[in-house]
């Protein structure tokens, strides 16, 4: 990997990674080798996920020890699926990964295979033609629908797939919208963390000065099936504070009230109170808000109670862990065509590293 | 020949050609095709005409039409936060429209995405309902004051997808129907030397036959008046749900109809030209309707004996359809027979 990438070069390249939760190595590997020279270590994670650590100055600050431990954690996990049959007419029957949505799935094309190999597939449906009429208007189901690879027997198909294998949606990284200002991909969801926590570890890293406390970058596992590495990686890290970064379902389109909008794009990271899977760290909440005024930042709150992330088991791991998420809004989340502002991306990335900055070297502690 | 057919496809599956728009692309595809054939003739149903001439004086006419156009959108509204949205052109399926990606071709074409509602503002039991295309919004990622300097209504819109291969001879893409077919239309007409045609061969890669109207082909067949014609349009693939009774087998070769609208003695002098140059074909029963130009072509003028020779696609008016290149190419080889045989004029 050169050194040359820029957070959102390293984003494409991510984006275009075949990683669904259980199969991250391709990823893992890629982050791997970004990192490697802007951290002091690497830690082992039988969890598949990595973790990487740069070593502060531990000074103490004022009357308060600073915090021994921050963690920073993104998942670098995509939903997607898995092979469960193969037909005697050599197409593949598949479950799906991504919750119930199945409407995302018909036409589109996906990648079938494993970390090393992948072919491409594409998601046959009856054509609309032969479809009864009243049937027109229902979403296809997941068992009538299947993968063609280009083979007409088991046995062929069997030559490249395999029962268990794993898949994810194709999909383009396209620049689009008013001057360029919108990307559009598949696993964005949550890509945009990883490489925005590259870019901060490679900022801090080459730094003037060492940070105040430990910094540890967590990559994880698994979050999209809600099996979260980001459990053990808290256990092993024993954080004091942890930030997750994340992706959340935008809902500001056309004809949606504004308080059920969630986020909206372009308009900063999104701050969030309360989801489905943590109460989240109020004083630590202001602190980073008022970090974000101080700096100029933007940011916004999160607007809705709805999904969840890693922080749900981050903040509950060992004697408990003061937790924040900063989130950009992704609309159509957990589909082929995720949609993230770039200026959010770059407002996540600076408000992660005025946070930093202040926690690790301010007398002035979270309450 | 499976790179040269593949790029054809691929190039004519990049020429915009949504219903009602087939003009719009008429350079790019008179660069591609023209050097195929004699002679271009514009016809003002939007028809691309293409005529390849054997060179003998009052020589037979036989007509290959492969319609041009496929389905898509036309922006019917611009709404506020820079969102548009569309009404179907053709059959345009519901069932896979949420978070599809399109092309805008606006006074620059612009990329876009369909919108699928996140799950926190579904209600229970929304994911089994495909949304009406009435209620879709398509996210162009412009301010709506700028949008409207770009777009109209009535700007169409079509599927992004461009043509992949899959494992063996299969592709998958857009718009498979029909450019599979004008492809083999125009590589049938071109692969035969002049000296060895037995007819004139009029190429109409027409228009308009994906509304359900069959006006470009029939106003361009009166005008060149031909003396028997093959439709080649896509059929349906035997695949989960789509019976063998019903559709053809992917890699059996071209699919001839038989059916009560079209001329029957045409159809088996085809399939003997198969059986005769070892070309792989099926056969599939259309009784009434063959859901190709054929019907209305076959009662332009005082009547034009008509057959219907089909590609199997699977996953059809989905925008990623899915065909075998050697289907396509042994479609290419039966006409390229049928251009040679002068027993068919009989």
């Amino acid at each position: 990997m050169k050194n040359n990438w820029t957070t959102l070069s390293l984003l494409e390249q991510l984006s275009c990674t075949f990683a669904p939760s259980g199969c991250e190595g391709a990823v893992a590997e890629l982050i791997r080798s970004v990192i490697a020279p802007y951290c002091d270590e690497i830690l082992p994670d039988p969890m598949c996920g990595v973790i990487a650590r740069i070593r502060g100055t531990g000074k103490e600050s004022g009357e308060t020890i600073a915090p021994r431990r921050l963690m920073l954690s993104c998942h670098m996990d995509e939903v997607g699926f898995m092979v469960r049959s193969i037909t005697d007419a050599g197409l593949l029957k598949i479950s799906s990964m991504c919750g119930s949505d199945t409407r995302v799935l018909a036409g589109r094309r996906v990648w079938i295979g494993d970390e090393l190999r992948q072919v491409r597939g594409v998601f046959g449906v009856k054509p609309l033609h032969l479809v009864k009429s009243d049937d027109r208007g229902r979403a296809v189901d997941m068992d009538d629908m299947y993968v063609d690879i280009g083979v007409s027997i088991r046995e062929e198909a069997e030559k490249s797939v395999h029962v268990g294998d794993f898949g994810t949606f194709e999909s383009d990284y396209v620049v689009f919208g008013q001057n360029g200002r919108y990307i559009k991909g598949k696993a964005l969801d949550d890509r945009l963390g990883c490489a925005v926590l590259c870019s901060v570890m490679r900022q801090v890293y080459q730094g003037d000065a060492r940070p105040g406390c430990d910094l540890y970058f967590a990559f994880t596992c698994r979050e999209e099936l809600g099996i979260s590495g980001a459990r053990t990686a808290a256990h092993k890290i024993d954080p004091d504070y942890a930030i997750v970064f994340e992706a959340t379902a935008a809902g500001d389109i056309a004809g949606t009230k504004p308080y059920k909008q969630v986020a909206r794009l372009g308009e900063g990271g999104a701050i969030s109170l309360m989801d489905r899977s943590t109460i989240y760290d109020r004083p630590f909440i202001d602190w980073i808000l008022e970090t974000a005024r101080e700096r100029e930042i933007p940011c916004q709150i999160k607007q809705y109670v709805s999904g969840g992330n890693d922080a749900g088991h981050i903040h509950k791991s060992r004697a408990g862990v003061r937790c924040a998420a900063i989130s950009a809004p992704a609309r159509y989340i957990h589909t082929a065509s995720n949609v993230v502002a770039k200026s959010d991306i770059e407002a996540i990335e600076e408000l992660a590293l005025a946070v930093i900055d202040r926690l690790c070297s301010s007398d002035e502690r979270v309450k | 020949m499976h790179s040269d057919i593949k790029k054809l496809i691929g190039s004519l599956v990049s020429i915009m050609s949504v219903s009602g728009q087939e003009e719009r692309g008429r350079d790019a595809l008179l660069s591609l095709v023209s050097p195929y054939f004699d002679e271009y003739i514009p016809d003002p149903s939007g028809t691309h005409v293409f005529v390849k001439r054997c060179g003998k004086e009052d020589a037979p006419k036989l007509l290959l039409d492969a319609h041009f156009d496929e389905i898509g959108m036309l922006v019917s509204d611009i709404t506020e936060g820079g969102f548009l949205r569309v009404v179907p052109v053709g059959g345009l399926d519901r069932r896979i429209l949420p978070a599809a990606e399109v092309l805008i071709y606006g006074k620059e074409t612009l990329y876009g995405v369909i919108g699928a509602v996140p799950p926190h503002l579904q209600k229970a039991g929304d994911h089994k309902t495909a949304p009406e295309i009435g209620d879709l919004l398509i996210d162009t990622g412009y301010d709506a004051d700028v949008l409207h300097t770009l777009v109209d209504i009535g700007t169409p819109v079509g599927f992004y997808e461009k043509t992949a291969s899959l494992l063996g001879s299969r592709i998958c893409g857009r718009s498979m129907d029909n450019k599979a077919c004008c492809a083999a239309a125009i590589l049938g007409a071109s692969i035969v030397p002049k000296e060895e045609m037995a007819w004139d061969v009029y190429v109409t890669l027409s228009a308009r036959e994906e509304a359900g109207l069959s006006s470009g082909c029939s106003a361009a067949a009166y005008r060149i008046c031909p003396d028997a014609a093959i439709v080649t349009d896509v059929t349906f693939a035997v695949a989960p749900g789509v019976g063998a009774d019903e559709s053809g087998k992917m890699g059996g070769g071209p699919v001839l109809s038989l059916s009560a609208v079209t001329d029957r003695r045409l159809t088996r002098r085809l399939l003997d030209l198969c059986e005769k140059k070892d070309i792989p074909c099926q056969t599939c029963v259309d009784a009434c309707d063959t859901g190709t130009n054929a019907t209305m072509l076959s009662l332009v003028g005082e009547g034009i004996p008509t057959a219907v020779v089909s590609v199997p696609i699977t996953s059809m008016h989905t925008y990623n359809e899915t065909a075998d290149i050697v289907d396509i190419e042994n479609t290419a080889a039966l006409f390229a027979a049928a251009i040679r045989d002068g027993g068919l004029y009989q």
